[in-house]
């Protein structure tokens, strides 16, 4: 049975990774996630190891789709794309919004 | 039986074997060839220090009605049915690597076949099936070191394996085009096994730091074309840790201390390929470039 889903993270929600999860930056811009009482990992591509950078509890969604588009100018950043994909990361126990 | 006649050091771990029929004790000679031996076996240097000695004793007649029994000392030992019928020798090597592997603090232990390539080790893992053993030995038939067939030990904090000189266990049907790219198989060698090269094929220790990471996978295509895709540095850390043997040391923080300083410096490549040549051929090309 899949899990009922969630409701999408107001512009205003700050998030941050759960206490215990590690994120680890490697050098082509991927990462890898990991949360140690989990015994799990996660293998981030360059786009969401940028999107969890931000999960420091100060950022909110709003905030990033901002700083993204300073980034990669000229680029169209799909928030939906964002949440959906932080909405992964919190279904998966590796981030908590608040 | 003293230590000196059969015993082998196994990842810092010494192994006694006792009680063994001289038939099985001839094959288990042979399976363990490659590892150093305990104590001062004839026209070898006494290894002095050894912190840990686990005796493995084989009970039982080997009949059916007193079938052969492995019997572990110690915490984490036990006690091992043989099937009738089935190779003693083979059990007691394969409690030998195992006792080895759950013992060890010192290293992290991947399933994963590894051979040198210019001045890096390259590591080769994949499902079990997916043709690592035949890889290992295309390459190695290619003229690549071996360092290790299926399991690869490295020490912690390090980038560098280890040499792991076990016996190939070669037990599939594998490729008349492979088969004939290596020596045959020694007469009387334990059925089922391969050896594990000698000083010319095998890589010198240490083998040098890991630069290259290859993730088997078995294709489907019947013209046997070959798919390539390079990984990010993040898969390739993730295949590592898939690949670990998470034994009772396993502890997910430190193996990353030391699996994400080699997943960030090697380059990392998806293989599928359906057939072991086509799996053999572009290997090497990749290796070359």
């Amino acid at each position: 049975m899949n899990p009922p889903p969630q409701p999408r993270p107001r512009p205003e929600s700050t998030f941050s990774l759960r206490p215990g999860v590690r994120l680890e930056p490697l050098g082509d811009g991927s990462a890898v996630l990991f949360a140690n009482d989990l015994d799990q990992s996660l293998s981030l591509n360059h786009t969401a190891a940028l999107l969890c950078s931000y999960a420091d509890g100060q950022h909110t969604l709003a905030m990033v789709v901002q700083e993204m588009g300073q980034i990669f100018p000229g680029s169209a950043i799909d928030e939906e794309a964002l949440a959906a994909c932080l909405l992964d990361l919190q279904a998966r126990n590796f981030l908590q919004w608040g | 039986m003293g230590i000196a006649e059969r015993a082998w050091i196994v990842l810092g771990t010494a192994f006694r074997c006792l009680g063994v029929p001289p038939a099985a004790a001839l094959e288990l000679d042979a399976l363990l060839q490659g590892f150093p031996r305990a104590g001062a076996a004839a026209g070898t240097p006494e290894i002095p220090e050894i912190p840990e000695i686990v005796d493995l004793r084989v009970e039982g007649s080997g009949t059916p009605e007193a079938p052969f029994a492995i019997v572990v000392a110690g915490p984490e030992g036990g006690r091992w049915q043989v099937p009738p019928g089935a190779p003693l020798s083979s059990h007691l090597e394969y409690r030998v690597v195992d006792g080895a592997i759950q013992r060890t603090r010192s290293h992290w232990v991947l399933h994963a076949g590894a051979v040198v390539a210019g001045d890096g080790t390259c590591l080769v893992i994949g499902e079990s099936g997916a043709g690592k053993t035949s890889l290992a030995l295309w390459l190695s038939a290619a003229g690549l070191p071996l360092v290790s067939d299926d399991l690869c030990p490295i020490p912690r904090g390090s980038r560098r394996p280890e040499v792991f000189p076990r016996a190939l266990h070669m037990d599939a049907q594998y490729s008349p085009r492979l088969l004939a790219r290596i020596p045959p198989r020694p007469a009387g060698y334990p059925a089922d096994y391969y050896p594990f090269p000698g000083a010319a094929g095998a890589a010198a220790s240490p083998p040098p730091p890991i630069s290259r990471l290859l993730v088997l996978e078995r294709g489907s295509s019947p013209q046997g074309e070959v798919e390539v895709e390079e990984l990010l540095q993040a898969q390739a850390v993730h295949h590592l840790l898939a690949a670990l043997i998470k034994g009772p040391a396993f502890h997910y923080a430190t193996a990353l201390e030391t699996l994400l300083p080699i997943g960030a410096a090697c380059r990392a490549y998806r293989l599928r390929s359906s057939t072991p040549e086509g799996a053999g051929e572009r290997a090497l090309a990749i290796l070359a470039s």
